[in-house]
């Protein structure tokens, strides 16, 4: 089920909520944890079994290396590193690896890989996250199987992130309370992401998927990338505050996930803007431990190499993901190793532009569905390939979007927040109307845009 | 002993998994047996055999992008119903076609929503999937027969 569905906002959430409201509150974790399981299995019920699989054998397998000491630990901890990055790949990667395969040695083969669970990159990353940490001896294994579940399964993490560590989320699973402060929090991101989501990335979508594939002048690839460079922002962006105000609502914090990330200045400043969450595990869990950059240069530039080809496969099971997480490593080793002390002495602007050209042709290698369609594409953005400099499809869709392009470059920066924290300072009571006002006014304009649109999946459920 | 145990039945467990997908493998159909089957169920009043040319406009597909193919498309601009198949065996560009199928049919309906609400409902009850090396589209009145003629080959 998707949260910009209007059977989402309309029925599901008011049903659940209301429910959730009235339930007493030693039951409210369990009845959280059912409607989870509900929400994950909504039209495609097959893979909640999956989930419960892993939520139980998770669940056991935390306890036990909690209980254990010396070389047992380590083997239980050892086997369920196995399970979980078996599942993984196992639905992940497998087809590709075949494919791979079987294009590489002369060997006729028939096959049919299982379809990938949805959210499962997500969920088994908090579970790994989890079991190295009661292995660290960070956390305590939570003894209460409910509780457990619901870290693992709350609905509006489950499927697209936050990647929420346990420590973040203990406390919570015992003290939290639906606050009239939470819910107004909730409900205002809630709305600003559906907004982003229904109103911005929806409409890029429009325009990407009508350039991705055809031919296109100059001006037309650049209108199409940055599309999609608007349309996937949006897109996560929009789930990443939807799913926080969600849990907001019901008495629960996440982790935040994007920091206006248009904004930065360096590449590796745009990643620890974009998809914050997972630089955060990947730090944690596989830069740190490989000695991170307490150790030589040229073991800095390999461990830097290993968490952006590892972050790169994580986004999915193809060269295209596999070239972009190479190309993130090799721009930031060239900024952290080669040009250092040359940023540094850059003006800001010109630094900013060279990033967002970076990050924009980046994102050629994410939308295109193959290699070879990537490297056409790059042609048409450097005029290699085109059908000429401008034409009029090019401009006509300019013309029509323009505003939607003006209005989400303003939506990049932190302009408008910032300007209305300035004005709450000095008219808090005012400000606060004209906030509500706002709120519901781009409410109504985003229903009436979900009523006239068709369904656009959120793009990171294919991760 | 336990810790033994289970590591034997993980890795049993997982060497099944790996053999599954050879297991659950569609049986190869020709290109010329689906159309057979779907000719027979199709109505031939609302839909002709159309070229590659109508398929490039269509579904912005070239024509080294599937291995096989074939398509019958609307007698009229009014008209939406049609049944196309590309047969791939590469699964990315298989998953490419699929795209490309599903954007197709996003861009009728935009077309055809407003106004044309026989065709938008036939759109939006379209049935576009993946069997086996095929990728395969049928916006008809009749989808659900065609498409379980189709599935029933596999």
């Amino acid at each position: 089920m998707s949260f910009s569905s209007l059977f989402f906002v309309f029925t599901w959430l008011p049903i659940i909520y209301a429910l959730y409201a009235l339930s007493p509150k030693r039951l409210k974790n369990a009845y959280l944890v059912i409607v989870s399981l509900l929400f994950y299995s909504w039209g495609d019920p097959k893979y909640v079994i999956l989930l419960i699989f892993c939520i139980l054998v998770n669940y056991g397998l935390g306890i036990w290396i909690n209980n254990s000491n010396g070389h047992k630990r380590k083997s239980i901890f050892l086997l369920s590193l196995i399970i979980n990055v078996f599942i993984l790949a196992y639905f992940k990667y497998y087809g590709f690896m075949l494919d791979t395969i079987f294009n590489i040695i002369p060997v006729s083969a028939h096959y049919e890989v299982l379809a990938m669970p949805l959210g499962i990159s997500f969920f088994t990353f908090q579970i790994l996250a989890y079991q190295i940490d009661v292995y660290r001896k960070k956390i305590e294994a939570q003894r209460n199987f409910i509780d457990y579940a619901l870290y693992v399964s709350f609905f509006p993490k489950l499927i697209m992130g936050p990647i929420t560590p346990y420590a973040f989320f203990e406390e919570q699973l015992k003290n939290h309370k639906i606050t009239r402060a939470l819910l107004d929090k909730g409900a205002k991101r809630f709305i600003i992401g559906l907004a982003q989501k229904v109103i911005l990335a929806n409409t890029f979508a429009v325009i990407w998927n009508s350039y991705c594939m055809s031919d296109a002048s100059l001006l037309g690839a650049w209108i199409g990338i940055l599309a999609y460079t608007l349309q996937i922002y949006f897109d996560f962006c929009g789930y990443s505050h939807m799913a926080i105000g969600l849990a907001n609502m019901f008495g629960f914090q996440l982790v935040e996930n994007f920091n206006y990330p248009y904004v930065s200045q360096s590449i590796s400043e745009f990643w620890r803007r974009w998809h914050i969450s997972l630089g955060a595990w990947f730090r944690e869990y596989i830069y740190i431990p490989l000695g991170g950059n307490r150790v030589s240069r040229n073991k800095h530039i390999r461990n830097l190499m290993i968490v952006w080809l590892l972050t790169g496969i994580w986004h999915g099971a193809s060269f295209n993901f596999i070239i972009w997480g190479v190309y993130y490593g090799v721009l930031v080793v060239l900024e952290k190793h080669v040009f250092a002390s040359i940023i540094e002495r850059i003006p800001m602007l010109l630094r900013w532009i060279c990033t967002f050209i970076l990050v924009v042709i980046g994102w050629v290698f994410f939308a295109t569905p193959t290699l070879s369609a990537a490297f056409a594409y790059l042609g048409r953005m450097g005029n290699i390939g085109t059908i000429g400099v401008i034409d009029n499809t090019a401009i006509w869709y300019l013309k029509s979007y323009l505003i939607y392009f003006i209005i989400a470059i303003f939506a990049c920066t932190p302009l408008l927040p910032n300007l209305f924290k300035m004005i709450a300072r000095k008219r808090i009571d005012l400000m606060h109307m004209v906030m509500i006002a706002l709120l519901i006014l781009l409410f109504f304009l985003t229903i009436s845009f979900m009523v006239n649109d068709t369904y656009t999946s959120f793009l990171y459920f294919d991760f | 002993m336990m810790r033994k145990i289970l590591y034997i039945v993980t890795f049993i467990v997982m060497i099944i998994a790996l053999i599954i997908p050879f297991k659950n493998v569609d049986k190869e159909v020709d290109v010329k047996t689906i159309e057979k089957v779907i000719v027979k169920q199709m109505d031939t009043e609302t839909m002709q055999k159309q070229d590659e040319k109508a398929l490039k406009r269509g579904y912005k597909v070239k024509m080294n992008d599937y291995q096989k193919q074939y398509s019958y498309g609307p007698i009229s601009y009014m008209n939406v119903e049609e049944i196309t198949v590309f047969y791939e065996t590469n699964e990315e560009k298989r998953n490419a076609l699929l795209k490309k199928a599903e954007e197709h049919i996003k861009s009728q309906i935009s077309v055809f929503e407003g106004y044309g609400e026989v065709q938008t409902k036939l759109l939006k009850k379209s049935y576009v999937k993946t069997k086996g090396n095929y990728v395969i589209c049928i916006v008809a009145k009749n989808v659900h027969s065609i498409a379980q003629a189709f599935e029933s080959l596999f």
